[in-house]
């Protein structure tokens, strides 16, 4: 027998309707709103996420909330204390002292042990700026590394005495400066310049030397007799600091190493010191707070790209000695 | 008759051939920036910086006044590598900087042989060309694409 299909009453057709209509709502708040619901279910609390919401809000309309904006300055700080404490440690025993003064340490960045001594050679930084005009009356004297600056740097004035393989040792007997003829000695070189200032980089070619005395006393010897051709009585001798290598890549030889480097430089530093030079500390900017070069900064180990060699230009043109 | 016919072809020849090996003294036109970068696209070992013109006045020792256009890059000293091209205000001009260009890769050998002897090889495989008013020098890793560079830019 076919049982009659019973109509529904108005109450059932009444709570079919609901039902219905709330099981749109939630199809559509799932569609719509899913992402708020999927954060329902996450670890973030509803509170922090409006938080969060209430700050981009803020942020884009610049109207940060003052505690807010405190909050961003003091984790920007944390950051800045960080990374100029954290290279200072190269050289500094006492770290409570480089805790104190984060920015004045780092100009001992890269300095030799027993820097401390010779502090007064150190070129300071100087607030402003000089341009290439200063070195219009400069010259600058070196070996590759000087050579690739002269190239890379973007330098426009100076004289450039360089030459690829100078070494202290065979300055007075291998004719190596470029001319129109043909090549001549460095001295010979420098008579026909005028030249009040003198920048000179050597050392790297002497890493391998055994006695590192007698390096230093080579060094006095030829910056003593480029002084000679200066022609001012008195010129100002700036004298780099020898840049450190990334050793990974110096394919030139085991004595290319960085503990050479710090020898070389402490003598160069006491020669500065003994001679009233200006020692001008390169690796403050070019140590990778371990003694070493920052890597990258060179393709082969030694001779910087182009743009350390522009950094190194923009490092020498804030230190200077402020003329009287 | 037939040796008169001989001999006048044979003169035709000859005037033929010599008039090939004439050909480098052609006029060419070279965009010089363009092929100092095409060049230095073929150096591998190292980076290359566009230097100024004064630079390479005081590299190469030209008379700037006899230069109408020149471009040069240098190394970081790391290697021998480099590259010039300059176009000269004529013809015998562009033959002395020839001549200063091989003054150049012979003081450059003289100082790598002793500092980093295997870049002499490079340098003794220069390419030193002229062409019209024009003059390159290429100290490159890779003389046979250089090569080819420059006899598509006409030299």
């Amino acid at each position: 027998m076919e049982q009659k299909k019973r109509r529904p009453t108005a109450q059932e057709r009444r709570s079919g309707l609901i039902i219905n209509v709330l099981t749109l709502i939630v199809l559509v708040l799932f569609i719509f709103e899913g992402k708020s619901l999927i954060s329902l279910f996450s670890n973030e609390s509803i509170q922090e996420r409006i938080q969060e919401e209430e700050q981009e809000v803020f942020a884009s309309a610049n109207l940060l909330p003052e505690e807010t904006e405190s909050e961003v300055q003091t984790e920007a700080v944390q950051k800045e204390t960080q990374t100029s404490v954290a290279p200072s440690s190269e050289n500094i025993s006492d770290q409570s002292e480089s805790d104190a003064e984060p920015e004045t340490e780092s100009r001992y960045l890269g300095l030799p042990e027993g820097y401390e001594n010779y502090m007064t050679s150190v070129v300071p930084e100087q607030s402003v700026a000089i341009d290439d005009s200063y070195f219009t009356d400069a010259v600058f004297i070196g070996d590759s590394r000087m050579e690739g600056f002269r190239n890379f740097s973007g330098i426009t004035k100076g004289s450039f005495v360089t030459a690829v393989g100078m070494e202290l040792e065979n300055i007075y007997s291998t004719p190596q400066i470029p001319t129109a003829k043909g090549t001549v000695l460095v001295m010979d070189a420098l008579k026909n310049l005028n030249y009040s200032k003198i920048y000179m980089m050597l050392g790297t070619n002497e890493l391998g030397a055994y006695d590192m005395e007698a390096v230093k006393e080579s060094y006095r010897k030829v910056l003593n007799d480029v002084k000679t051709y200066s022609s001012s009585a008195d010129p100002i001798v700036y004298v780099y600091s020898v840049i450190y290598v990334d050793e990974s890549l110096v394919t030139t030889g085991d004595y290319v190493n960085n503990a050479n480097v710090d020898t070389v430089n402490q003598k160069i530093l006491e020669m500065c010191q003994e001679e009233g030079y200006h020692y001008i500390n390169l690796n403050e900017i070019l140590s990778d707070g371990n003694h070493s070069l920052i890597p990258g900064a060179s393709e082969d180990g030694i001779h910087l790209n182009q743009e350390y060699c522009k950094k190194w230009l923009d490092y020498t043109k804030t230190h200077y000695l402020p003329q009287v | 008759m037939k040796k008169t016919v001989t001999v006048i072809v044979l003169a035709a020849m000859m005037a033929f051939v010599l008039t090939a090996c004439g050909g480098k003294s052609k006029d060419i036109t070279v965009d010089v920036t363009k092929l100092c970068e095409d060049l230095q696209s073929t150096v591998t070992s190292g980076e290359l910086a566009s230097v100024s013109s004064d630079l390479q006045a005081s590299t190469y020792f030209f008379d700037l006044t006899k230069v109408e256009e020149s471009a040069a890059a240098l190394s970081s000293g790391a290697s021998a590598c480099e590259v010039a091209v300059v176009k000269c205000k004529d013809s015998s001009y562009a033959s002395e900087v020839k001549g200063l260009f091989e003054t150049r890769v012979k003081n450059q050998s003289d100082l790598f042989a002793d500092y980093n002897a295997p870049e002499v090889a490079k340098l003794d495989n220069a390419l030193i060309r002229t062409s019209g008013n024009y003059a390159v020098l290429c100290v490159t890793d890779d003389t046979k694409k250089a090569e080819e560079i420059l006899k598509e830019a006409g030299f």
